[in-house]
């Protein structure tokens, strides 16, 4: 099983410690704040906090004050105005020591998405945010970024009502979604090493969402050698093809969608 | 001298058309009509002109093209597809000249036709790309733009794939430091190698994607950014 170290030192801000909403969607660029808690990981109070925002071509940063007085800044220099794609953006959040070692990261968090419109009112992250992109011939790909995989869908498309079909049209869902979910549990076992649902990144992410759809059974004890690399991949792999995937398209009907698109909604 | 037209979505396709033609050779050059026919494109709110001259370097064509778009008072003006991908058109002779045969071979669409959601494919522009990069770096922008117009280098390559460090004025003062040379106006010798020789180019963009986890590189001066790099690297600032 592959392990992550921090040499660094820095510590990791627990996601959950950050709300980040959106102010005002009716306003283009939209503007966002953010609840910060850092309270329990005993930083120097001195320390500045900074926010960033950003997308897979776009990044903004703002000044959030400093740990002991964490304060944003005003509303309208919080707007996402270099953001180009405020569907997918994502936050990080970095403490920084500005004071004896200049420039270290103290702690930090990546991959915050919004809560929606305001903190009471709080969705759950999307698991796969949709990005357009210049794909040429491609009509869809998955991006995988350090916050997570994308769902990257041919910009090109966008005139001729792509947008509507990826969220709504049964061919589309039934036929593209399967392949992803596939495709991003592959990957998590394959090439991220990542086995257990326990944990705040996005294959733990993932693996809780797969693991709790109706249906599908726990997720395979690994077996490590003493190299620690795993010897019953095949289980995962297994675990793909006979619970988590027939699961998914269980609980989303997808054949039924499916069969309804070709008979006009007649069904067998 | 001619009034900066930009692109309808009909003038981007038939752009995107006409590169196909060049490219196998049933086109020689991008058609008047495509530049100037209302169908594909019109003239900017803003009546700016341009002149069709010849440039040296992607540097001057950047500071040709940022004193005169720069008046635009769009807040995307250098990110504007329609803009420039008419410009890249406009200019074509220059972004994809003929070959020793008299070929033209024009390579990715996004070399052209602006793509402006991707960060990693805006600096491939050959137009848009060099005129961010003098925005963002001025003077400091001749790193990557030293070369003629067609082509990118892999400076841009290697140092603004990412906008983290492609918009760092500490760290491009620093590769300034390190790659420039004032006398030949060209980076330094074999500071650009496809391997990852010691105190390379490659060397410092991996350098810097190890800093990043432990420095923020946003708070650093570029002195400081000199005193975090390895001993490899001393050897091209003396130099």
């Amino acid at each position: 099983m592959i392990r992550k170290f921090n040499y660094t030192g820095r510590k990791k801000i627990p996601r959950s410690n950050v709300l980040v909403y959106f102010e005002d969607t009716t306003k283009v660029p939209h503007s966002f704040n953010a609840e910060i808690n850092l309270e329990s990981l005993k930083l120097p109070g001195n320390a500045e906090v900074w926010m960033e925002a950003y997308d897979t071509s776009s990044y903004m940063r703002f000044f959030f004050g400093q740990v002991a007085d964490i304060h944003p800044p005003a509303s309208d220099q919080r707007r996402l105005t270099d953001i180009h794609s405020t569907d997918a953006v994502r936050f990080r959040i970095k403490v920084i020591d500005n004071s004896e070692k200049h420039g270290r990261i103290l702690a930090w968090a990546n991959g915050i998405a919004t809560k929606g419109t305001q903190p009471e009112t709080s969705q759950k992250n999307p698991l796969l945010p949709v990005i357009y992109r210049d794909l040429e011939q491609e009509i869809w790909r998955l991006e995988y970024h350090p916050e997570g995989p994308f769902l990257a869908i041919n910009q090109q498309l966008l005139d001729f009502g792509i947008r509507e079909l990826v969220r709504t049209d049964n061919y589309f869902i039934s036929m593209v979604y399967p392949s992803v979910i596939r495709e991003i549990l592959l990957r998590i076992f394959l090439i991220e090493g990542v086995f257990e649902t326990e944990g705040d990144s996005w294959e733990n992410d993932w693996l809780k969402f797969a693991t709790q759809i109706p249906g599908t059974g726990d997720l395979p004890e690994p077996e490590e050698d003493n190299a620690g690399k795993i010897q019953n991949m095949d289980d995962f792999i297994e675990w793909i093809d006979n619970e988590a995937l027939p699961a998914f398209c269980k609980k989303f009907e997808f054949r039924d969608k499916f069969q309804q698109e070709l008979f006009g909604g007649i069904g067998e | 001298m001619t009034i900066i037209r930009r692109f309808n979505s009909e003038g981007i396709k038939q752009f995107q058309l006409t590169l196909r033609l060049i490219e196998d050779g049933s086109l020689e050059a991008v058609p008047t009509e495509l530049l100037y026919n209302d169908s594909f494109s019109e003239p900017l709110p803003q009546s700016l002109e341009i002149e069709n001259r010849t440039f040296s370097t992607r540097y001057d064509a950047a500071v040709y093209l940022h004193t005169i778009l720069g008046s635009l008072k769009s807040r995307n003006k250098f990110y504007d597809m329609e803009i420039w991908s008419w410009l890249a058109a406009f200019y074509f002779d220059q972004l994809c000249p003929p070959d020793k045969e008299g070929k033209r071979k024009p390579k990715s669409d996004y070399r052209y036709i602006l793509n402006s959601r991707d960060w990693d494919r805006i600096f491939r522009h050959l137009l848009a790309g060099p005129v961010i990069i003098f925005d963002f770096h001025q003077e400091f922008a001749k790193l990557f733009l030293y070369n003629p117009m067609d082509k990118s280098g892999d400076f841009v390559i290697q140092l603004m794939g990412r906008q983290e460090i492609a918009t760092n004025k500490a760290v491009i003062e620093v590769a300034n430091k390190l790659y420039w040379d004032p006398k030949t106006l060209r980076p330094k010798r074999g500071a650009s190698t496809t391997e990852l020789k010691p105190g390379s180019l490659r060397r410092f963009a991996l350098i810097l994607s190890q800093l990043e986890l432990t420095y923020d590189l946003q708070s650093v001066t570029a002195d400081e950014l000199v005193r975090l790099l390895p001993a490899e690297f001393r050897r091209w600032l003396k130099q």
